[in-house]
């Protein structure tokens, strides 16, 4: 799960980038509004936190120029502005949630977590035959065992589950699993893969992962 | 009569002025008329009895054959004539038909004075009698008449007047009312208009009719006290909407440190960091209210009278050495240089504060290793201190409202600057304290230099 962070402050940006990215998802960030409106039309989000008081062009104007140009994105304004007006105004100009600063961590993970659940599902656990992952929880069990994976991990088989029984190519995953800081080596793809499949298909004689040669790889259970 | 409204109250003063003005009026009318017609009955009864006793006098062997027909000479009606001799038995000479109910007071017959005409008024009667010596004979002469045709006339007036004055006084009444309501008629429209406009919504104004009277004059005012009020209203929420941010911005920050350092066991050298990074912003935050504190202060008289002899020179030095680290740290070459030493009345601590926020804005604003130029001079009015940078500058747009509080500059907020947004309002104010001005010149990417001046 990809979450673009709009926030003129560094220190947020600091403290969102690390919880976040223990919580697996990866993140893009950026300083202002302009900045922004690039990333969101070039990139691939599932969720952008939009600060309202940013510079060159402020969170109001962002949002309304992407919802304009069709981008859809979930997003969730953050602002130290918290009167009644402010709220309607934001959530009426396409903005998807409302978080009044200073905000708790727990709260934005949950309200991140309805937005991203609508966008697919409203599950807080996605199966695949007898592999289980709890989004919740940030854990995965196959057959009543539990299997620890990193975030990166956990990131990857949350995004095969997701596409199901799609082809994903390298360059596909690589560009979900990755931020903008992160060297953009395909081969980190098969690392993960190799990995992932050493902790959920190894021990068990159902394999999940399969790979398309020349294509891709793709999760199912038939 | 106190929490009635103005109009009512003065439609009653209205009432009670009008009702008042025709009482007196119709007393003093009927006053006059009574007296002045009084005086003219006199003065023709005057008139009467000295014709009577002239012809008495003339004819005075013939006392008792003498008819009096002043009746018929003055065409005045009723005159009752009489001729009496003053003695013990006050016999009647001569008379016509004399009225009975005329009581004669011997006494006062006998004080009259010879050759005077004295008047007597009985009930209905007006007598006039005047004393003459006659054949050795003390005689009176009276000449009577009654009230009749004068009570008529008085009693012919008071009923007009009892008729009247009730008319006059309705329609006055009706016409004070109509004025009265008239004249209020725009007064209520505007409080109508009034009571639409509250707190909430201060930019309606009141309609002016161009008509340049009391009420346009008085709309006029109360539009440009809304719009003073509007005004002011506007920077408050404005100052509270920024001060919030202001504030709520660390604590988002040390909130969020907090709970994701929570969140799971980590290293002794990550809590650390997370100390390190709340501790920042709670001096942020610190500053942030002093600041706000020493903006809200009006204390300008107490500051006024606590003046005292402040070298210039010795501040600007002690600025100057206090920001070297500072300079340092940034990788910038701070420059001092000072011509004369200058005395001006002020507060060392609190100009000591102006210069080091503008050379710590300055140094912040700088690219790395350029100088930044402290000078102290005067010219020919002015004591002034200059600090000049090589840095970004100022956009044209942002100089008006560089001294606007919580007013950054975007670039400013890309640069991290770390101040609290307040610092030039602080420096604005310091300056007003001490009479002085502020300049600013500025080229965007050029450099800005900021101009303190005093007053010599």
């Amino acid at each position: 799960m990809k979450i673009l962070v709009i926030e003129d402050d560094e220190k947020i940006v600091n403290f969102l980038k690390k919880g976040l990215e223990e919580e697996t998802y990866i993140v893009d960030y950026c300083l202002n509004g302009d900045e922004g409106i690039y990333l969101a039309t070039v990139n691939e989000y599932d969720l952008i936190l939009l600060d309202i008081m940013i510079p060159v062009k402020d969170g109001i104007e962002v949002c309304k120029t992407l919802r304009k140009s069709n981008i859809n994105t979930p997003i969730i304004m953050l602002t130290a502005k918290d009167s009644i007006e402010d709220k309607i105004k934001g959530l009426d100009i396409g903005a998807n949630d409302y978080l009044a600063k200073p905000f708790s961590f727990s709260e934005l993970l949950a309200r991140i977590r309805v937005q991203l659940r609508t966008s697919y599902s409203n599950q807080t656990i996605l199966k695949i035959d007898d592999l289980e992952l709890n989004l919740l929880t940030k854990s995965a069990k196959r057959a009543e065992d539990n299997i620890n994976l990193t975030a990166k991990e956990f990131a990857l088989l949350e995004y095969l589950i997701k596409n199901k029984d799609k082809v994903l190519s390298e360059s596909v995953i690589s560009s979900a699993l990755s931020n903008m800081d992160d060297t953009n080596i395909s081969n980190i793809v098969n690392v993960y893969i190799y990995r992932l499949r050493n902790k959920i298909d190894k021990p068990y004689e159902k394999k999940l992962i399969k790979t398309m040669r020349g294509l891709g790889f793709k999760i199912s259970d038939d | 009569m106190t929490n009635l409204s103005i109009k009512k109250k003065l439609l009653i003063y209205n009432i009670i002025i009008q009702t008042i003005i025709l009482l007196l009026f119709s007393f003093s009318l009927y006053k006059t008329l009574e007296s002045s017609s009084k005086d003219k009955l006199e003065s023709t009864l005057k008139v009467i009895v000295l014709d009577v006793v002239d012809d008495i006098v003339e004819h005075k062997d013939k006392l008792t054959k003498r008819v009096f027909n002043e009746e018929k000479e003055y065409k005045f009606k009723p005159l009752y004539i009489r001729l009496l001799k003053i003695d013990d038995t006050y016999e009647v000479i001569n008379s016509t038909i004399f009225p009975n109910d005329i009581k004669e007071n011997i006494n006062e017959l006998k004080n009259i004075n010879k050759n005077n005409i004295v008047f007597n008024y009985q009930k209905d009667y007006i007598i006039s009698q005047m004393k003459l010596f006659l054949n050795n004979q003390n005689y009176v002469v009276e000449v009577a008449t009654n009230f009749d045709t004068i009570n008529s006339t008085l009693e012919n007036i008071l009923y007009i007047l009892f008729f009247i004055v009730p008319i006059i006084l309705i329609i006055s009444i009706i016409a004070g009312y109509f004025l009265i309501y008239k004249s209020f008629v725009p007064i209520e429209l505007m409080l109508n208009n009034l009571k639409n406009i509250n707190a909430s919504d201060l930019s309606k104004r009141l309609e002016s009719k161009n008509m340049n009277d009391e009420i346009d004059l008085l709309a006029n005012e109360i539009n440009n006290l809304l719009q003073r009020l509007q005004l002011s209203f506007e920077k408050i929420s404005q100052f509270s909407s920024d001060a919030s941010h202001e504030l709520k911005t660390p604590l988002t920050i040390i909130r969020g440190e907090i709970e994701i350092a929570l969140r799971k066991d980590r290293t002794t050298k990550e809590y650390k960091e997370s100390f390190e990074n709340c501790l920042d912003e709670i001096l942020v935050i610190q500053q942030t209210i002093d600041d706000l504190l020493f903006l809200a202060k009006e204390e300008y008289e107490v500051l006024e009278e606590t003046k005292e002899d402040v070298y210039l020179d010795e501040v600007t030095n002690e600025a100057y050495k206090e920001m070297l680290s500072f300079a340092k740290l940034r990788d910038i070459k701070l420059l001092c240089k000072i011509d004369e030493p200058i005395q001006i009345k002020g507060h060392h601590k609190l100009l000591k504060i102006a210069i080091k926020n503008i050379i710590k804005n300055a140094i912040t604003f700088s690219h790395k290793n350029e100088d930044v130029y402290i000078k102290n001079y005067s010219d020919d009015a002015y004591y002034i201190i200059s600090i000049e940078d090589k840095g970004i500058g100022i956009s044209k747009e942002d100089q008006k409202k560089i001294f606007e509080k919580f007013f950054r500059t975007d670039k400013s907020r890309n640069k991290e600057s770390g101040g609290t947004g307040l610092g030039m309002s602080i420096v604005k104010k310091i300056v007003k304290i001490h009479k002085g001005e502020i300049e600013l010149k500025s080229q965007e990417n050029k450099g800005t230099c900021v101009y303190f001046k005093f007053l010599k």
